[in-house]
C-alpha cells in the first residue's frame, strides 16, 4: 500500500546551512504523524518543502503517487494536502467567510486565472455546501463568519486558519506549530477537534510540534528531528518515554 | 581567575552589570514585554527561557536598543542607556549576537571578526581613504584583537578563510568571535544554540563556559533545555511578557506553573 | 475668489487623473510590493492610442479600444516585472518598471513623434456657474475617477478575484499556501492598473495634449497620490490625487506655473518621510539583489601598482585619438567619477540612489555659474567678474556636498522603493529648478564659459582636459579602493548585510550612511565641475532624468561593488550608446526610414531592455557575469585537456 504522502531524502538548504539533510517519512490515508523537535531542528523547514514553499535541494516529496517535489503548493494543495501554516496566517483586512471561500479558490486554481474564476463559480454551489459544512465542524467560525479575521483571537484565528485549509477538501492536513501561542485550554479543544476530523472525515494529520506531549496524545506515530535528521522514529506509545525525546525537551534528570 | 560553581549566586557587593526596571514593550496592541524588572550581576550567565512569544528576543532587544522601550529604564553598569541607540551602548560595553547574523561573504574570516573591532578604533573616512602611518598601526592592532577573540572561541585557523563556506555550526562562532572583539563587558546572545548540531553544541556550551570563566557577563535567549541546563547559573523564565520564574536550573524545571506554561498540558 | 473657484475646477480635473494613477499604484503595489513606475506610461498610451484611433471610429470608441489594449499591454509588463520566482526581488522589480517606461518612452516617440497629441473632449461649450468655466470633460473624468475609486474598492472587498488580491496583499505567504498563484494574480493587478490609467489618459487628453514623455510628471503626481495613504488605500489616492491637483493648480495660478512640479515632489517627499518611519531596517536587505563573490583583494602595492599604471596609459590615449573620440573618452572619465561613487553607494551600503544625475548637474552649474560671475539682474555677463576657473571647479564637489548632507538626513531614513523614488524626484527638482531659475541658469540656454581651466599655464582642452580627468579618475579609484580595505570600509559592508547587526556592533549606522552619500555627491559633483570646462558650455539637455538611469545602468553592468568594473560599466555604457546613435543617425535602416528623433530614441529603449535584461538575469552584474562564463569555459577547456586517467 503505498502511503498518502512519501518523503525520501529530502535536502533543504539555506545559503550555508543545511536545514533538513536526507529525510524520509510517510503520512497513510487517515494516519495521524508528528514531527517533533525542538526549535531549529529543521521541521518547518520540512513541511515547507514538503508543501511546495521552498525548493528542497534535494530528494523527492510524492502526494498520492505524484511527483510534487519543488511544484509551487497549487500543485500539491491540489493533490490533497494543504497547510495550516505557523503563526496562522489568516488574512486580516477579509472577513472570516471570505477566508474559508478562499481555501476553496485557491483549491481551484490554475495558472491562469480567468478559466481559474469560471471554474470557481460553477462550483459555487459545491463551495458553499462545503462551507456549511466547515461550519458545522467549527461552528465558532459561523459566529465569527462577517469579522474581519485580524480581529480574532489567536486560537479563533488557529480556528479560520483549519477551517480554511478544509475548504480545500483536503485528504491530508499539514499543520505547522499548532500550540504556538496559544493558551493551553485552548489546545485541547483544538486537539479534540482534529482527532473526530480525522475519525469522521478521514483526513489524515501531519502534525509539526515542539510540544512533544501533545503531539504523542494526538499522533499514532512519531518522527523525531534533529538538526535535520530524524533520530527515532515509531508508534508514540512506543517511543514517548525514550531518553532522546525526554532530554530534548525536559533537560537531562534533576539539577 | 578562579571557576565560577554554577550554584554560587553573585557577589552583591558589586553592581549589577546590567539592570531593568519596569521595562514595557507593546507592538500594537500586544505587549511583548510587560513591565519586566531584572537585575543581571556582574560575571554571572543568565538564560533566558519561554514559551515562543514570550517575549525573550524582545527583551534582549530592549537591551540592545533595537528596541525603543514605551516604559521603564535600562542600565548598563550602572549608567542609564535608556535613551542610547545601539551603536553607543555598544561603544560601552554591551555586545549583542542576533539569531540573523550573517557573515560578510565577501571576507575572510579575520576581517569578519575584526569588524567587532570597530568601537576600539577610530580612524574614520578621510584617514581611511589617504592611509596615513598610524592608520596602518591601527589595523595592524585591530586584527591582532581580531585574532584573539578567534582563539578565544577556538576558530583561529580559519582566519584566512572566506567566510563564506563555514558550516552553520561556525558562523554562530564567528558571530560570536565578533562580538568579542569589542571586547564587551555585557554580552547578549539570542538563540545561540539553534539549529547546531549536537557536537556544534558541545562546542559551544565550551566556549560559553571559558568566556564565563573570565568573567564575561551574559545573557542567553535559548529554547534547547539540555543547553541551558549544562550552562546556566540562573534562569529566568518569561510567559507572555512577563517573568514567572527565577533561579538555578532545578528549581525552575521543577517549579508547576513553569512546567505547565512551557511544556503544555502534561500527562507525564 | 472666482480666479480662486476656477483653479480648483481646474486642478480637480488634473487632479482626477492622479487619482487614477493614484489608485493604480495601489492596487498594484498591494497585490505585488511592486511600485511601477511605468503607470504613467499607460496614462499617456490611453490618450494617443485614442487619438490614432479616433480616425477610425468614434471617440467613445477608440476610448474604450484604448484602454483593453492598455490592459493586455499591462499584463505584459506584469511578466517581465514579476520575473523568476525565487530570484527577483521586489525592488528589481520596481526598477524593471522603471527600465519599461523608458522602453515605452522609445516605442511611443517612434510610432507617435514628439508632438504632443489631442482631440475634442465631450463638449466644446463651457458651462458658466457663477463666473467660472466649467467644462464639462471636467466633470466627466472626475466623475470617472470617483466611479472607479467606489467600483475598485467593491471588486475588492466583494469578488473572489478582489478578495484574493487583498489576500496577496495581506500575507503572500499564506496566499500561496491556499493554492493560489501570485503571478497570474499579479497580472490581473497590473491589467486593472493598466486600464485605468489608460482611462484617465483618454479622459485628460483633451484637456491637457500629451506627448512620449508626458508620463514621467503623471507617474511623480501619481505616486504622490498613492503615498498619500502610505501606498495602502484607494480612498487615500483618490484624496491625495485631488489634492495635489488643486495645490498644483494654485500654485500655477498665484506663484508660477515653472514651480508646480517641484511643489508637488516636495509634497511627496515630505509624505514619503512622514509615511515611512515605520519600515523597518531591515527590509532594505532586498534592496542588494547584486551576490558578490568573495573576492582576494590585491595586496596594496599591486594594487596602487595597477592604478597608476592604469592612470599612464589613460592618461596617454587621449593623445592617440581623434578629436570625436577625445570628446567621448572624456565624458566616459566624469562619468566614472560618477559611478565609482555611485558603487560606493550602492554597493558597499546597501543604498540605492536613482539621483547622481542631481549632483552631477549641481557641480557643473556651480563651476559654470561661479566663473561666469552671478548677475541675475542682466544676462550679460563680464568676463572679468567671477572667480578663477580652478576654485569654481574645486568649489563644485563642496556645493554638492553640502546639497547632500542637507537632505540626506531625511533622506536615508528611506528604504527601498521609497528611497529610489526620492533620489529621482532630487533629480527632477533640480532639472526643475534649471527652467525656474533661469536667471542664474540661463534657461534652455544654458551658461556659456569664456574662460578655459587652467592650471600652472596650460589651457586644458581637448586631449590635455581628457588625460587630467582621467589622471583625477585614477586618484578617485585609489582612495576609494582604500576606503573599501579599511576598517570603514568593512563597516560599510556590515551596514549593507543587516543594519542591526552593525548598529550592535558599535557602527554608528545612519552617520555613515550620510557620510557615503556625500561622498558620492562630491565625486558626482567633481565630475559635472570638470565638465563645464570639457565644451565650456552647460545647459540642460546634458543632465536629462535619464543620466541617473544611465548611471544606474553603468554600476549594475560592471558590477555592484567592484570599483573598476565602475568604470568598465562607464566606459562601456558610453561606447554602446555612441555606436546606437551612429546607428541611429542613418536614414535608414534594415529598410524602415528612421525619424528625426532616432538617436534618442534609440539610446531610452536601448537603456530600458539593458536595465530590465541585468535586474532579470545578471542582478551580479554583467561584466562579473561574463567574467565567471569565461572563467567556466576556460575551466572546461582545461579539464577537457587534461588526459582522463581509468583505475
Amino acid at each position: 500500500m503505498s502511503a498518502l504522502v512519501e518523503v525520501d531524502d529530502l535536502v533543504v538548504r539555506y545559503g550555508p546551512a543545511v536545514a533538513v539533510d536526507g529525510v524520509s517519512l510517510t503520512l497513510g490515508a487517515g494516519e495521524r504523524v508528528a514531527l517533533i523537535g525542538a526549535n531549529g531542528a529543521g521541521k518547518s523547514s520540512l513541511l515547507n518543502a514538503v508543501c511546495g514553499v521552498v525548493r528542497p535541494a534535494g530528494g523527492k516529496v510524492r502526494i498520492a503517487g505524484d511527483d510534487v517535489t519543488g511544484k509551487t503548493p497549487n500543485h500539491v494543495v491540489r493533490r490533497g494536502l494543504t497547510q495550516v501554516p505557523e503563526g496562522r496566517q489568516v488574512f486580516p483586512s477579509l472577513p472570516v467567510e471570505a477566508n474559508l471561500l478562499l481555501g476553496a479558490f485557491g483549491r481551484s486554481f490554475r495558472t491562469e486565472i480567468a478559466t481559474s474564476t469560471l471554474r470557481y463559480l460553477r462550483r459555487r454551489a459545491d463551495a458553499r455546501e462545503r462551507l456549511e459544512r466547515v461550519y458545522t465542524l467549527l461552528p465558532k467560525l459561523h459566529e465569527l463568519r462577517d469579522r474581519p479575521a485580524g480581529r480574532t483571537s489567536g486560537g479563533e484565528q488557529q480556528m479560520v486558519a483549519i477551517g480554511r485549509a478544509l475548504m480545500a477538501e483536503p485528504r491530508a492536513l499539514a499543520i505547522d506549530e499548532l500550540s504556538l501561542g496559544l493558551a493551553p485550554m485552548v489546545v485541547e479543544q483544538l486537539v479534540e477537534f482534529l482527532h473526530r476530523l480525522n475519525d469522521e472525515e478521514h483526513v489524515a494529520i501531519l502534525l509539526v510540534e515542539q510540544n512533544a506531549l501533545l503531539a504523542f496524545d494526538l499522533c499514532e506515530r512519531a518522527y523525531v528531528l534533529e538538526t535535520g535528521r530524524v533520530v527515532l522514529q515509531g508508534e508514540s506509545a512506543d517511543i514517548r518515554d525514550r531518553p532522546e525525546v525526554h532530554s530534548a525537551y525536559l533537560g537531562d534528570g534533576p539539577g | 581567575m578562579a571557576a565560577a560553581s554554577s550554584s554560587l549566586p553573585a557577589e552583591t557587593t558589586r553592581q549589577p552589570a546590567c539592570e531593568l526596571s519596569g521595562v514595557t514593550k507593546a507592538f500594537g496592541a500586544v505587549k511583548a514585554v510587560d513591565d519586566v524588572s531584572l537585575d543581571v550581576a556582574a560575571s554571572s550567565l543568565t538564560c533566558l527561557i519561554g514559551p515562543n512569544g514570550a517575549g525573550k528576543s524582545t527583551l534582549l532587544g530592549c537591551i540592545s536598543g533595537l528596541h525603543l522601550l514605551d516604559s521603564g529604564v535600562v542600565r548598563i553598569e550602572g549608567r542609564d542607556v535608556t535613551r542610547w541607540p545601539p551603536h553607543r551602548r555598544a561603544r560601552h560595553g554591551l555586545a549583542t549576537v542576533f539569531q540573523t547574523t550573517r557573515p560578510l561573504a565577501e571576507l575572510d574570516v579575520l576581517d569578519n571578526a575584526a569588524v567587532g573591532a570597530h568601537v576600539r578604533s577610530r580612524t574614520g573616512f578621510v584617514e581611511s581613504m589617504l592611509r596615513p602611518p598610524w592608520q596602518w598601526r591601527e589595523q595592524q592592532r585591530v586584527r591582532e584583537e581580531a585574532r584573539e577573540a578567534l582563539a578565544v572561541i577556538g576558530l583561529e585557523d580559519r582566519a584566512a578563510h572566506p567566510a563564506a563556506v563555514l558550516p552553520l555550526g561556525q558562523l554562530r562562532l564567528l558571530a560570536i568571535a565578533r562580538a568579542l572583539a569589542q571586547r564587551p563587558s555585557v554580552l547578549l546572545l539570542d538563540e545561540p544554540a539553534a539549529g547546531l548540531r549536537a557536537g556544534e553544541k558541545a562546542h559551544l556550551v565550551e566556549a560559553l563556559r571559558t568566556l564565563s570563566r573570565r568573567g564575561l557577563t551574559m545573557v542567553l535567549v535559548e529554547h534547547d533545555m539540555q543547553f541551558v541546563g549544562a550552562l546556566a547559573e540562573r534562569v529566568v523564565v518569561l510567559d507572555r511578557g512577563r517573568v514567572i520564574a527565577d533561579g538555578t536550573p532545578a528549581e525552575v524545571r521543577n517549579d508547576p506553573q513553569v512546567v505547565t506554561a512551557y511544556l503544555g498540558s502534561t500527562t507525564l | 475668489m472666482t480666479e480662486f473657484l476656477q483653479l480648483v475646477v481646474v486642478g480637480l480635473s488634473t487632479g482626477s487623473a492622479f487619482a487614477l494613477v493614484g489608485m493604480s499604484l495601489v492596487l498594484v503595489f498591494r497585490t505585488t510590493g511592486i511600485v511601477n513606475f511605468a503607470q504613467g506610461v499607460f496614462v499617456v498610451i490611453g490618450g494617443l492610442f485614442t487619438f490614432q484611433l479616433s480616425d477610425d471610429m468614434p471617440l467613445a470608441v477608440a476610448s474604450l479600444v484604448s484602454v483593453l489594449l492598455a490592459a493586455f499591454l499591462s499584463s505584459l509588463v506584469a511578466l517581465v516585472a514579476v520575473g523568476f520566482r525565487d530570484r527577483t526581488t521586489s525592488l528589481a522589480s520596481t526598477i524593471i518598471t522603471l527600465g519599461v517606461a523608458f522602453l515605452a518612452q522609445a516605442l511611443l516617440l517612434l510610432e507617435f513623434g514628439d508632438i504632443p497629441r489631442s482631440y475634442p473632449g465631450i463638449s466644446d461649450r463651457a458651462w458658466d456657474i457663477g463666473g467660472v468655466l466649467v467644462q464639462p470633460q471636467y466633470v466627466l473624468i472626475a466623475g470617472v475617477a470617483i466611479l472607479c475609486a467606489v467600483a475598485l474598492t467593491l471588486f475588492l472587498r466583494r469578488t473572489i478575484v478582489g478578495q484574493a488580491l487583498v489576500a496577496c496583499s495581506d500575507s503572500r505567504r499564506a496566499a500561496e499556501l491556499v493554492g493560489l498563484n501570485i503571478r497570474s494574480l499579479a497580472i490581473v493587478a497590473f491589467a486593472g492598473a493598466g486600464a485605468l490609467s489608460a482611462l484617465g489618459g483618454a479622459l485628460l487628453a483633451p484637456s491637457s495634449p500629451m506627448t512620449y514623455s508626458s508620463d514621467v510628471a503623471i507617474t511623480v503626481n501619481g505616486f504622490a497620490a498613492a503615498v498619500f495613504g502610505g501606498l495602502g488605500s484607494i480612498r487615500l489616492a483618490l484624496l491625495g490625487g485631488y489634492a495635489l491637483g488643486i495645490l498644483e493648480q494654485l500654485v500655477v495660478g498665484y506663484i508660477d506655473p515653472q514651480y508646480s512640479l517641484i511643489i508637488a515632489l516636495i509634497v511627496m517627499l515630505v509624505l514619503i518621510g512622514w509615511r515611512s518611519r515605520a519600515e523597518i531596517a531591515s527590509a532594505s536587505h532586498e534592496a542588494h539583489a547584486a551576490i558578490r563573490r568573495a573576492r582576494v583583494p590585491w595586496p596594496a602595492p599591486i594594487r596602487i601598482g595597477l592604478i597608476v599604471a592604469g592612470a599612464v596609459f589613460a592618461c596617454w590615449l587621449p593623445y592617440q585619438l581623434s578629436t570625436f573620440d577625445v570628446a567621448l573618452y572624456d565624458r566616459m572619465g566624469l562619468y566614472a567619477l560618477v559611478t565609482i561613487g555611485l558603487t560606493l553607494l550602492m554597493g558597499y551600503a546597501g543604498q540605492i540612489s536613482l539621483g547622481q544625475g542631481a549632483f552631477f548637474l549641481i557641480g557643473a552649474y556651480t563651476s559654470a555659474i561661479l566663473t561666469v560671475g552671478i548677475d541675475p539682474g542682466t544676462r550679460l555677463v563680464d568676463p572679468a567678474a567671477g572667480i578663477s576657473p580652478v576654485l569654481a571647479v574645486l568649489a563644485a564637489p563642496v556645493v554638492a556636498a553640502v546639497v547632500a548632507a542637507a537632505i540626506g538626513v531625511p533622506l536615508l531614513r528611506l528604504h527601498g522603493h521609497y528611497l529610489a523614488f526620492a533620489t529621482l524626484a532630487l533629480h527632477l527638482i533640480a532639472f526643475s529648478v534649471l527652467s525656474a531659475w533661469d536667471r542664474f541658469t540661463g534657461g534652455q540656454y544654458g551658461i556659456s564659459v569664456t574662460k578655459p581651466l587652467t592650471v600652472f599655464g596650460h589651457d586644458l582642452r581637448g586631449p590635455l582636459h581628457a588625460a587630467v580627468v582621467w589622471g583625477v579618475v585614477a586618484v578617485a579609484l585609489l582612495l576609494a579602493t582604500n576606503l573599501v580595505h579599511s576598517r570603514v570600509g568593512r563597516a560599510l559592508q556590515a551596514i549593507a548585510s543587516d543594519e542591526a547587526s552593525a548598529a550592535a556592533s558599535g557602527i554608528p549606522v545612519a552617520s555613515y550612511k550620510l557620510r557615503l552619500f556625500i561622498v558620492a555627491a562630491a565625486l558626482a559633483g567633481l565630475g559635472g565641475g570638470m565638465f563645464t570646462f570639457s565644451f565650456l558650455i552647460v545647459s540642460p539637455d546634458a543632465f536629462p532624468i535619464v543620466l541617473s538611469i544611465e548611471f544606474v545602468v553603468m554600476v549594475a553592468v560592471g558590477g555592484l561593488g567592484n570599483m573598476y568594473g565602475a568604470v568598465a560599466g562607464a566606459v562601456a555604457i558610453l561606447y554602446l550608446e555612441q555606436k546606437l546613435r551612429d546607428l541611429g543617425a542613418k536614414p535608414a535602416l534594415f529598410g524602415w526610414d528612421l525619424p528625426d528623433a532616432a538617436p534618442t530614441v534609440f539610446s531610452f529603449g536601448v537603456f530600458g531592455l539593458i536595465l530590465i535584461a541585468i535586474m532579470l538575469f545578471f542582478p551580479g552584474g554583467l561584466l562579473p557575469a561574463l567574467g565567471d562564463a569565461t572563467a567556466g569555459v576556460w575551466a572546461r577547456i582545461r579539464s577537457a585537456r587534461r588526459p582522463v586517467t581509468t583505475s
